[in-house]
């Protein structure tokens, strides 16, 4: 397998964006993953699994957040990761 | 489960509507030291940071029991994300990094390494996310509380609009508190002339105090709703009651909004006698609000609020840093900065002299502490002098009771001066110089004061203390305070009169100078400035731009004629009302 970085672009569409909750979410999704996960905005670039860094990104909805996987489970990693972020977070519909 | 409504009425202390959730707070304080390490202790502030991770995560996770337990799984999230953040290697890290490579304590550290994430967040163009500092403040004060061996607070409705109740409040408890939910306070103790009631109204939070039994009635996450310009608050109202409020809530709003029009004007009588109207500042979110409500400069800039964790020694480099960015904000207004007055009550619980004093509103406070301690006086005055470099800048030197202490205090401000000159550090050397007036030993020799400095500043809750000998915060003598009495007045007048004859221009910074009902008094009296709240302002300039020089003498005759001053402040409040309707709405 080789170990090169696999990247998808993806837009936020939930109405509060990357906020407090969808940012746990994310974390806690990301942390059941080995790869390294990178999410980025305009060169800004957090870790996935770090929360603090996911909301100093202030990424709101219609904006378009770049998510790079690199590890084992990269594939996996980054289905799952696109997956919640395309359907908001699974929250708007609550 | 629903409870039935109730009324408990206290005293309207700071004006306006509040509709939220009880927090009750367990008083308990936390000092945050800030200090330099050494080598030798650099592994074990790592260790004291650890444990206080692994400290804060337990309790997390208990709390995170609780919550859904008591109010379901909606709210869980902000508990999981504090999880998050005590488990983010960027900040633990950080933290870590900061203690070994500044030697500092891990206090001083966690605050750092937070600090720095919400100055990430602080740029960030949205206010949703901008808000979102706060989260981070959660997780720094539960680690910060842990650092400093104190009870953890249980934050139960972080999330919600909050009522902050308690049996009695210290200002720190209100500075410490995460501010960006708290709508209200409520206390079973306390007067309109406390400490925290000020500040209160500084930072615009509708409060009723002196309820005597509110902290005893209501529970964590009660719905309840405070009406700080009536004094009542509502426990378990009805549906229909909360939206009368909300109703109210939104009204009373509009009409501040209508008032807040007359920000570009003067505070000038009809018949053209201007008074100059100046903010108190206590803490430095005051400043932008003082500027938004047409304050013409500062009148006290309070220090002793000024700086975490209070601490009497804060470095000069922190408090050049810190009297700069307000100085620069006011910028061209002058900032009048008040010494360090950390007061007999002292707001941090350890007694500054190492003693405990029996009767400290007569002890050791204000500049007869800074007198004998002049390291740090001196470092106070180097602080403020590098200041005045950038901005407009004013010293005022509380609790005078002689003019011996303001020719020393003047000696002083020479030695320093001449010492920054020496250094080549630039200053202002012209800055001006105040003496408070709060002592009727000051008042009655101001005549020799007034010689000795720029301006004089009548200090009004200390001196009518002093003057009738009464507790402003004692409830059972607390009606006995009353700034109409006789001696008072007469005080007023001497002083405004010595500082006149001495060519130099006297103010009130005191509470009264907030108190609708005292204003045409004051102008009537030749008052050349007041200093108030910053919020009371527009309401204030109202008053005075609807009264006359002519009118506001005839208060004073009457005043000074009268023999009761309850039945005078009763007369005078009912004149009030049907005068000034709306104007302090």
């Amino acid at each position: 397998m080789s170990d090169e970085a696999l990247r998808v672009e993806v837009e936020i569409v939930n109405d509060l964006g990357l906020h407090t909750r969808a940012a746990t979410t994310l974390v806690k999704l990301a942390n059941t993953f080995q790869s390294e996960i990178e999410i980025s905005i305009n060169d800004v670039a957090a870790n996935a699994k770090s929360i603090m860094g996911l909301l100093a990104l202030g990424a709101r909805k219609g904006k378009k957040i770049l998510i790079v996987a690199k590890g084992k489970d990269k594939d996996r990693a980054l289905t799952a990761l696109t997956e919640l972020v395309k359907n908001g977070f699974n929250e708007d519909a609550r | 489960m629903s409870r039935q409504k109730k009324i408990v009425s206290g005293l309207a202390s700071s004006r306006g509507i509040a509709l939220g959730y009880v927090h009750l707070l367990n008083r308990g304080k936390v000092i945050i030291p800030k200090r330099k390490v050494d080598s030798k202790e650099v592994e074990f502030e790592i260790s004291r940071f650890n444990s206080a991770l692994s400290g804060a995560r337990e309790q997390i996770h208990m709390l995170r029991k609780k919550v859904s337990e008591e109010q379901g799984d909606e709210h869980v999230y902000l508990i999981e994300a504090q999880m998050l953040m005590l488990d983010d290697k960027s900040l633990t890290d950080d933290t870590r990094e900061l203690i070994r490579g500044e030697r500092i304590n891990a206090e001083w550290a966690v605050q750092k390494a937070i600090e720095r994430f919400k100055k990430l967040f602080d740029r960030i163009d949205d206010e949703y996310f901008r808000d979102r500092r706060s989260d981070i403040e959660y997780v720094e004060e539960r680690l910060l509380r842990l650092l400093a061996g104190t009870q953890e607070q249980s934050y139960v409705s972080i999330h919600r609009k909050t009522i902050l109740v308690a049996h009695e409040l210290s200002p720190a408890d209100i500075i410490k508190i995460n501010r960006e939910h708290l709508v209200g306070i409520a206390t079973d103790l306390g007067g309109r002339t406390s400490h925290f009631s000020i500040l209160a109204r500084s930072l615009d939070l509708p409060c009723v105090i002196g309820t005597k039994v509110v902290s005893q009635e209501v529970q964590n996450g009660d719905r309840i709703i405070l009406d700080g310009s009536s004094g009542t608050i509502i426990l378990h109202p009805d549906q229909n009651t909360w939206n009368e409020y909300e109703e109210r809530r939104k009204q009373y709003l509009a009409t501040r909004k209508e008032l807040l029009k007359n920000k570009n004007y003067k505070a000038e009588t009809k018949d053209h006698y201007q008074v100059h109207l100046f903010a108190n500042v206590d803490l430095l979110e005051e400043v932008t609000v003082a500027l938004e409500n047409g304050a013409e400069g500062i009148g006290v800039l309070r220090t002793e609020n000024l700086f975490l964790g209070g601490e009497l020694k804060t470095s000069e480099e922190e408090q050049v840093e810190c009297y700069k960015k307000v100085v620069t904000q006011m910028k061209p207004h002058e900032v009048v900065i008040r010494l360090f007055d950390f007061p007999g009550d002292s707001l941090y619980g350890t007694p500054i002299a190492g003693r405990i004093e029996h009767n400290p509103a007569l002890g050791l406070r204000g500049i007869r502490l800074l007198l004998r301690e002049v390291d740090i006086l001196k470092s106070q005055l180097r602080a403020i002098l590098q200041a005045s470099a950038f901005g407009k800048v004013a010293i005022l030197y509380p609790m005078i009771s002689c003019v011996s202490e303001v020719r020393r205090l003047n000696q002083v401000i020479k030695e320093v001066m001449s010492d920054l000159q020496t250094q080549g550090i630039n200053f202002d050397p012209d800055v001006r110089i105040g003496a408070m007036i709060e002592i009727p030993s000051a008042a009655l020799t101001a005549n020799r004061i007034a010689q000795e400095v720029d301006f004089l500043s009548i200090g009004t809750n200390d001196l009518i203390q002093y003057t009738l000998g009464v507790d402003r915060t004692n409830e059972l003598v607390a009606d006995l305070y009353n700034p109409l009495h006789g001696s008072v007045i007469h005080l007023l007048h001497k002083v405004v009169e010595f500082g006149h004859k001495a060519g130099i221009e006297v103010g009130v910074c005191g509470e009264i100078a907030n108190e609708p009902m005292f204003i045409p008094l004051l102008v009537g009296l030749e008052y050349n400035f007041l200093s108030v709240g910053a919020r009371a302002i527009p309401s204030v300039k109202q008053i005075i731009r609807e009264i006359t020089m002519t009118e506001a003498k005839q208060w004073v005759a009457e005043i000074s004629g009268q023999d009761d001053p309850s039945e005078m402040r009763k007369c005078l409040s009912t004149y009030y009302a049907s005068r000034f309707t709306g104007v302090f709405p």
